[in-house]
């Protein structure tokens, strides 16, 4: 995969007027899961992406790309534009490139047919600061390690479904770091405090959070996320810290052998100690929504 | 003068630049003091364009051209250095002294409408992205910017300044900023155009009627010299008269009006807000937490509950980055009186060096520099939590007795410690016709005793580390009767004065009365006896037939019931009429916390028939920490504390929670946050969503930290006697209960009513919700 991306940004596409490329995302932060094999990478043109620059970069590439590629090999490659850029897939692995512009640019006027989203702009250009400020402030290899487990947990557990990636970094650098002597505490610590920091609420609202370093001011890190999975996934944290307390690693973790960990019902943990509560935190996520107006 | 190197290579350079742009004639090059630009636009007010000779000039903040360097390559760069050299010569001259008789040149671009200071800045801003995009649109004909409305806007030529509402033209047509442009044009001999003259102020009185006006205050700035007008309700402030004006019709006051005074207050919403709400959906709408709230609430026009909730989100959120500055303030310090410290022992050490090798010291470290201020603290939280403030106001009101009860209380206690005092005077009578008496007096007489004071000191130096309970041991000795005495430690033998009582030596409340805790389910006083000995069980007998006997032949008998209770040491004293009042007395002796418990004491104890030792203790410790609340009361932690009493009543995950459990963990939820000398406290509010913070950060579980009991000398876990399963079930419920308390559901936990304006929201079932809170719990 890592040849795919190097091979883009030695062929750099001529009809396009290209001011940079960087890798971003998970590749580049080192925080990727097994079996995702996707690198993001970040495209800044030096003009408004318009859709028809898409479709041309796109298509280029595909040409490059399988110039590289033996003859048969070549109808494995292939590639689909998604809002804010394009995917090129190949043998599995996939590279997804956002295309984006230069900061000034997007001030000015966009026309909605023609050009791609502001949002995804916006978006594209935040990745690049974010790849750049983890790189820089998140380098202990405890914070990437809990950066994995969390988007384990966002790929297995219902609760944790909504969470922004940005979020994770945030909350695993802040739970690792983030103490009164400066120490980078170790993984099982963070993994605990990351629990306990989630239960105690600090991604909800009104609570003191995390501020976002990669924007102006003083910005949220949930502020990304609707108070419905804001409330979900303290919800979720909720009870696997007390399956946690209880002795509940390996069901936590899903680790072989381990029972299924469940939200449904409650679970017995350690011989000891039931925890028969877990039940009820399937319901306050329903109730609290009070942002939500079409009610009766 | 480096003047002239630095105008060739900026020469150099703008040609370079010319040439990307048609029709800009470069005269950088070739000019001297006069015509620096010749640059025709089709603009209507534009004349011949030159540089002005003039007296007057106006310094832009230079600074800026390190800004248009950003983009260029390296050799621009390099050409550009010489000329940030120059603005700096140029502004240095500007500040050692400014002569206004001397040939000074305004650099006034007319496209931008921007004066220079100096022919480098000027330059710089020619050849900035700024103008250049500027003088590109001029170039093709654009007269205005295609975002603004065809009609119905106000521009201000001069100042190439527009706006969409009447009022503020006319805030800007009267403001400083565009009177000295009109000034500086005044002074250039250019035409002022028509368009820019002030109006008559009457035309453009706005038909919005004024609220909150009298906010407004007027106060004078010592150290500008000018008068400025502060919104206390806006907590803002503002230079001049229009801009006031301005705002107590503006949008943001009316609002704030509205929320506090009057809620049928009208408040229109500007169009461009709608827009902007619109725009800022999903992950793109970075204006933070605001962005987030907004989207969830777009479509909801008038609930007015719904932006009060949203605006006390905001507050919130604008305190903690306001903690946050504080904090970082707060290091800052710390990191330099630090260092200060460091460079100090460094210096010593240096200086002991060098008088060893009889050098010459070095200089001392220069004064350290006066910190920089901490940062202003907004106080004004007045609106904070308003809604949960006043739920939890009702619910507090249920909670709490009314003034009758607690008079008839008070009245009761007041009689049963007038009957205590005259028994205790009885009991010394007695005890003074014994042979033990005149034997213990034969002694005291033969030893002198050290002074009481000398004893107490050398106490408090003892109990250094137990300073809550000392304190308490202080409190009690004020409250008590007797002069010298000290209910904890100087007993034995106590220095005996006068009126000194020999058997009982003081009576104290202690409990939730002086607590101000009273719950209205349980309106008890209670009063601990101190006994000088310990009191035996025959001296409990005897004493509570001796109250007996006193309560009947009170003159102002009041119908009272007395009871007695050995096992619990109490004796109760009940009154039925006219409401249920109850004053507990417990016999205790400060012997019991003092000796050293072995098997000899414990024998003579068993021996002398002497009361329950647990019970007595517990009583000794329910003084101390009746001592340690009250030095740390306030209203937060009261009624937090009530609340969560009754909710230990009500939900049995809860119930295992002592009062002094709860009490200690209230109080450390209710301590205040910040650096600043006087931070302000934590409303009951935030001391509640607190307190289920803690819980729920899994306080109670592995690995627990326990809670050391101030009021012990040793370390004891005062939640040490829960189990595993009590802490499961209460982390659990104060989990979900922090959740209710976030998603503004308050009233569930409280148990009572929603109230009627949660109502209107009416997304939430009802019916379902708030009982599977309490089957859960």
């Amino acid at each position: 995969m890592t040849s795919i991306v190097d091979t883009l940004v030695v062929s750099p596409v001529p009809e396009v007027d290209i001011e940079e490329m960087r890798v971003v995302g998970s590749f580049k932060k080192g925080t990727i899961l097994a079996g995702h094999k996707t690198a993001d990478i970040v495209l800044i043109i030096k003009h408004l992406p318009t859709l028809e620059d898409i479709t041309n970069i796109q298509n280029l590439m595909k040409e490059k790309m399988n110039a590289q590629q033996p003859e048969k090999e070549r109808k494995k490659a292939t590639t689909k534009s998604h809002e804010s850029g394009f995917s090129y897939t190949f043998n599995g692995s996939t590279l997804n490139v956002f295309v984006t512009t230069l900061p000034n640019n997007t001030k000015e006027t966009i026309d909605p047919e023609k050009h791609l989203k502001l949002e995804n702009l916006k978006n594209s250009l935040a990745a690049i600061r974010h790849a750049r400020w983890f790189e820089e402030n998140a380098y202990q290899s405890s914070i990437r390690i809990l950066v994995r487990i969390l988007k384990d947990f966002k790929k297995r557990i219902p609760f944790f479904k909504n969470v922004n990636p940005w979020t994770i970094d945030l909350l695993a650098h802040h739970a690792a770091v983030a103490n009164t002597n400066g120490n980078t505490l170790s993984v099982p610590q963070v993994f605990r405090r990351c629990l306990q920091l989630l239960a105690a609420g600090i991604l909800l609202p009104g609570s003191a959070s995390i501020s976002d370093p990669c924007e102006p001011g003083f910005v949220k890190a949930h502020s990304f996320m609707s108070y419905e999975h804001q409330d979900e996934l303290a919800c979720g944290a909720q009870t696997l810290l007390r399956a946690l307390s209880h002795g509940g690693y390996k069901e936590i973790l899903a680790m072989k052998g381990a029972r299924k960990i469940t939200f449904e019902s409650a679970v017995m943990f350690d011989g000891i100690i039931v925890t028969p509560s877990k039940l009820a935190y399937e319901k306050p996520a329903e109730p609290a929504e009070p942002m939500e107006t079409n009610g009766s | 003068m480096s003047y002239w190197g630095s105008s060739s290579a900026g020469g150099t350079y703008s040609k370079a630049k010319n040439s990307l742009i048609p029709g800009y004639n470069p005269a950088g090059s070739s000019a001297a003091n006069t015509s620096y630009v010749t640059y025709s636009t089709s603009n209507t007010t534009s004349t011949p364009n030159v540089s002005y000779p003039s007296a007057s000039t106006y310094s832009k903040p230079t600074g800026k051209v390190t800004y248009y360097t950003q983009d260029w390559n390296q050799i621009k760069q390099a050409q550009y250095k010489a000329t940030g050299r120059v603005t700096t010569g140029g502004r240095n001259r500007g500040r050692g002294g400014y002569n206004p008789s001397s040939a000074q040149t305004v650099h006034y671009c007319e496209i931008c409408k921007i004066t220079c200071g100096t022919a480098a800045t000027y330059k710089a801003h020619i050849d900035g992205s700024k103008h250049l995009k500027k003088a590109a649109k001029a170039e093709q004909g654009v007269e205005s910017d295609p975002k603004l409305p065809k009609s119905g806007f106000y521009k201000c030529v001069l100042c190439d300044i527009t706006s969409t509402t009447g009022e503020a033209f006319q805030a800007h047509i009267k403001g400083s900023k565009h009177d000295k442009k009109v000034q500086l044009h005044k002074r250039l001999g250019k035409p002022i155009p028509d368009n820019i003259t002030p109006a008559n102020p009457e035309e453009s009185t706005s038909k919005v009627e004024k609220v909150g006006e009298e906010f407004v205050e007027t106060k004078y700035d010592s150290t500008t010299k000018r008068t400025i007008f502060f919104c206390s309700m806006c907590n803002c402030s503002f230079m001049d008269a229009t801009a006031k004006e301005f705002h107590i019709q503006g949008r943001r006051h009316r609002l704030e009006y509205k929320k506090r005074y009057d809620k049928t207050l009208k408040v229109d919403m500007p169009a461009s807000k709608r827009q902007k709400m619109a725009h800022s959906s999903g992950r793109g709408g970075r204006g933070g937490y605001r962005g987030g709230a907004k989207r969830a609430d777009s479509g909801m026009e008038d609930s007015s509950y719904n932006e009060i909730w949203e605006a006390e989100q905001r507050q919130l959120e604008s305190e903690w980055s306001q903690y946050r500055e504080e904090e970082r303030w707060y290091r800052y310090i710390e990191g330099i009186k630090r260092q200060e410290e460091e460079h100090r022992q460094w210096y010593i050490q240096e200086r002991q060096r060098c008088e060893r090798l009889g050098i010459a010291p070095p200089p001392p470290p220069p004064r350290p520099r006066p910190p920089p201020p901490p940062p202003a603290r907004d106080n004004s939280r007045k609106l904070l939590n308003n809604h949960d403030t006043t739920l939890i106001h009702t619910k507090h009101s249920q909670l709490q007795p009314s003034k009758t009860e607690i008079a008839e209380l008070e009245k009761l206690m007041k009689l049963t410690e007038d009957t205590l005092e005259l028994i205790s005077e009885e009991l010394d009578q007695e005890y003074i016709q014994t042979p033990e008496y005149k034997e213990w007096k034969a002694k005291i007489t033969a030893t002198d005793y050290p002074d009481a004071s000398e004893d107490k000191a050398e106490e408090d130096t003892d109990q250094a580390e137990d300073q809550a309970a000392d304190k308490a041991v202080e409190g009690a000795t004020d409250a008590g009767e007797t002069d010298e005495m000290d209910v904890e430690e100087t007993i034995v033998p106590p220095v005996i004065a006068e009126d000194d009582h020999l058997v009982i030596k003081s009576c104290i409340r202690i409990g939730d009365l002086p607590k101000h805790s009273i719950m209205k389910s349980k309106i008890e006083g209670v009063l601990a006896v101190f006994c000088v000995k310990k009191p035996t069980i025959d001296f409990f007998e005897k004493f509570y037939m001796k109250l007996k006997k006193k309560f009947a032949e009170t003159e102002n008998a009041l119908d009272v019931v007395l009871a007695s209770d050995i096992s619990d040491v109490a004796i109760y004293v009940k009154r039925i009429e006219p409401v249920s009042v109850e004053v507990k007395i417990h016999l205790t002796s400060a012997l019991f916390r003092e000796e050293e418990v072995n098997d000899v004491v414990l024998a003579e104890e068993r021996k002398n028939r002497v009361l329950d030792r647990k019970s007595c203790l517990s009583v000794l410790a329910l003084l101390r920490q009746t001592k340690w609340f009250e030095s740390r009361m306030s209203v937060s932690l009261i009624v937090v504390l009530q609340l969560l009493k009754d909710l230990s009543k009500r939900i049995p995950a809860w119930s295992p929670l002592s009062t002094w459990s709860l009490e200690l963990i209230v109080e450390r939820c209710a301590r205040t946050k910040g650096y600043s000398s006087q931070p302000p406290q934590f409303s009951p509010p935030e001391v509640l969503r607190r307190v289920f913070e803690l819980f729920a950060s899994g306080f109670l579980l592995l690995n627990s930290p326990g809670l050391n009991d101030p009021c012990e000398k040793e370390p004891v876990d005062v939640l040490g006697y829960l189990s595993s399963q009590e802490r499961e079930d209460l982390t659990a419920s104060a989990q979900y209960a922090l959740r209710l308390v976030v998603y503004n559901q308050l009233y569930k936990i409280l148990g009572i009513a929603q109230p009627p304006a949660l109502k209107n929201l009416g997304q939430i079932p009802r019916a379902a919700a708030p009982s599977s809170f309490k089957q859960r719990g």
